[in-house]
């Protein structure tokens, strides 16, 4: 069943951990990521630098390969719900 | 010097030869482009241009970029390759080149701009060889203004860099040999880089207009993507990167395709990097060193922690605090900041680089600019904008920090005010609001300071 509201599960803030230690964010926490609100652009502020960065922390970290065709991609990067949702039905470790 | 009226052919000499209609030029979704299905769109797409002095050419797609830039020199528009696609620098060199459109291949904008948008199938059916004439190959005049790049200049205002067409041309010729990973071979170079930048649009887009390879358009981004796109282009092929994206290739897990070598260029590269790089792919990574005024301009193989040795038209001269870039094919001397040892007439060492310019992920800005802009910013009373650490030699990238005094701003505000007017790498990580600055009694800011203001914050080590 999907997650719903603005409480992060214990998922998302794994995943939120890895975003900002593989980005450096500081002054960021992870639990401060709220699970809805847009990674890129305006509110975290995210490009595609870090696209790349964390398409790298995710492969290391749960076994699988981001591909920038992949037709959800707006989607799947749209916010840490989503993020978290894809590399769940993705990992293999 | 006065070349006077010699003229360039639009697709180079290659084009003049007997069959070079029907060689690919270019790949496109799986498909291959012909050189005649090329000049076809070109001469189709010049027809149809809107008639204004410049373009602003911010096509994605890569064949878009090529074809919009060719039907432009063709019609003798001149190209404006902005240095960001923030609103504010569109806007900024709009208003220094008011007959101005937007050449786009996708949403863009406000609308502020008239814009022509551009749009070719890919895989429709390439023509044949019988309606390639080498006759129709357009000659054009060496003197025309085919491009001017912008760079960040000290000021606050994008500096321009104007490129004529026999420049162009002529440093095509240069890329060509520092490209070039076999004597005598066609090869496609496959790129990460987009092509409104110098160094890809000197290594994608001009050395493929002017028949000195083929060029795969698929940009790829991640691991994967950069797997997929060279499965799909033919040997020999090159890659054409920077040291970001090598960083997370060698480092990625699984296996990536052979190529018969790898340029690499925008920052320094480190030798254990590369070699890392090497095994990846199997090839030897070779680094390009250059800047948009000069174009690409030395080369070395980096595992060997060779000099860098100058391509044939260039020479140099060490200064102590800059060097002095001489070629002919140049419109002026470039002075850069960068500071250079001679290891004899064409060879040299790089020592380091000036400290108002800041490289991040390969794209470079002045300090001086980015501070300007930050101080344009109602509402922002003082601020300043610094590198507190030289980026990790291995790739990690660093982010510039910032400390800002904005009474009645929040951090937020004054983020989404700057990301108006300068390029997403530039924007401060992190920005502090703070009280005051710790400028000195002649209004300056040491660096010192900055570092110990840096230290005392929330969240920074040693707090």
């Amino acid at each position: 069943m999907a997650a719903t509201g603005t409480v992060q599960t214990a998922f998302e803030t794994e995943l939120a951990g890895l975003i900002t230690s593989a980005l450096n964010l500081e002054g960021v926490a992870p639990e401060d990521i709220a699970p809805e609100a847009p990674l890129f652009g305006d509110a975290l502020g995210l490009d595609s630098i870090d696209a790349l960065e964390l398409a790298l922390a995710i492969s290391k970290r749960y076994g699988f390969e981001l591909r920038s065709d992949d037709a959800d991609n707006t989607r799947i990067f749209a916010t840490l719900r989503n993020l978290a949702s894809h590399v769940q039905a993705r990992r293999t470790t | 010097m006065n070349r006077g009226i010699l003229r360039h052919p639009l697709l180079g000499p290659a084009s003049l030869r007997p069959g070079a209609g029907d060689a690919t030029i270019a790949w496109r979704g799986g498909y291959p482009v012909t050189r005649a299905q090329l000049l076809a769109d070109v001469l189709a797409t010049a027809a149809q241009l809107p008639a204004h002095t410049h373009v602003l050419n911010v096509c994605n797609d890569r064949y878009h970029f090529l074809v919009g830039f060719a039907a432009a020199v063709l019609q003798g528009q001149v190209s404006l390759l902005p240095p960001s696609r923030v609103p504010g620098a569109l806007q900024e060199i709009a208003t220094d080149y008011p007959d101005v459109y937007l050449l786009v291949d996708g949403p863009l904008g406000d609308g502020a701009l008239p814009q022509f948008r551009l749009h070719l199938e890919i895989g429709r059916e390439a023509r044949s060889v019988a309606s390639f004439d080498p006759a129709n190959v357009p000659q054009i005049p060496g003197d025309r203004q085919a491009a001017i790049l912008f760079t960040s200049g000290s000021t606050g205002q994008a500096m321009p860099n104007p490129k004529t067409w026999d420049a162009l041309v002529r440093g095509a010729v240069q890329n060509a040999q520092a490209l070039r990973p076999l004597p005598d071979h066609d090869f496609t170079v496959v790129a990460t880089v987009p092509s409104q930048h110098m160094y890809g649009f000197e290594n994608t887009i001009m050395v493929t207009l002017q028949g000195h390879c083929a060029v795969q358009c698929d940009r790829p981004l991640y691991p994967d993507d950069v797997r997929r796109a060279l499965e799909a282009t033919p040997e020999p092929r090159l890659l054409l990167t920077t040291p970001v994206h090598l960083k997370v290739l060698a480092e990625s897990a699984g296996p990536q395709p052979s190529v018969t070598g790898i340029l690499c260029a925008t920052a320094p590269l480190t030798a254990k990097l590369a070699a890392q790089a090497e095994a990846k792919f199997g090839a030897p990574v070779k680094e390009a060193f250059g800047c948009t005024e000069a174009g690409v301009m030395a080369t070395r193989r980096t595992v060997l922690d060779e000099p860098w040795q100058l391509l044939d038209l260039f020479t140099v001269e060490a200064r102590p605090d800059r060097t002095l870039v001489y070629a002919d094919h140049l419109p002026e001397t470039v002075v850069m900041q960068d500071v250079i040892e001679p290891v004899d007439a064409r060879r040299f060492r790089l020592i380091g680089r000036g400290r108002d310019l800041v490289n991040i992920a390969g794209k470079r800005a002045s300090l001086g600019d980015l501070n300007a802009r930050l101080l344009s910013i109602p509402g922002v009373q003082d601020g300043v904008i610094f590198m507190p650490a030289q980026a990790d030699a291995d790739g990690q990238v660093v982010r510039t920090t910032a400390f800002v005094v904005a009474p009645g701003m929040t951090r937020e505000q004054v983020l989404a005010a700057l990301r108006q007017l300068i390029d997403p790498a530039f924007l401060p990580r992190p920005l502090y609001l703070v009280d005051s600055l710790p400028r000195s009694e002649s209004s300056k800011l040491p660096r010192a300071a900055l570092l110990d203001l840096l230290a005392r914050q929330p969240g920074e080590p040693g707090t």
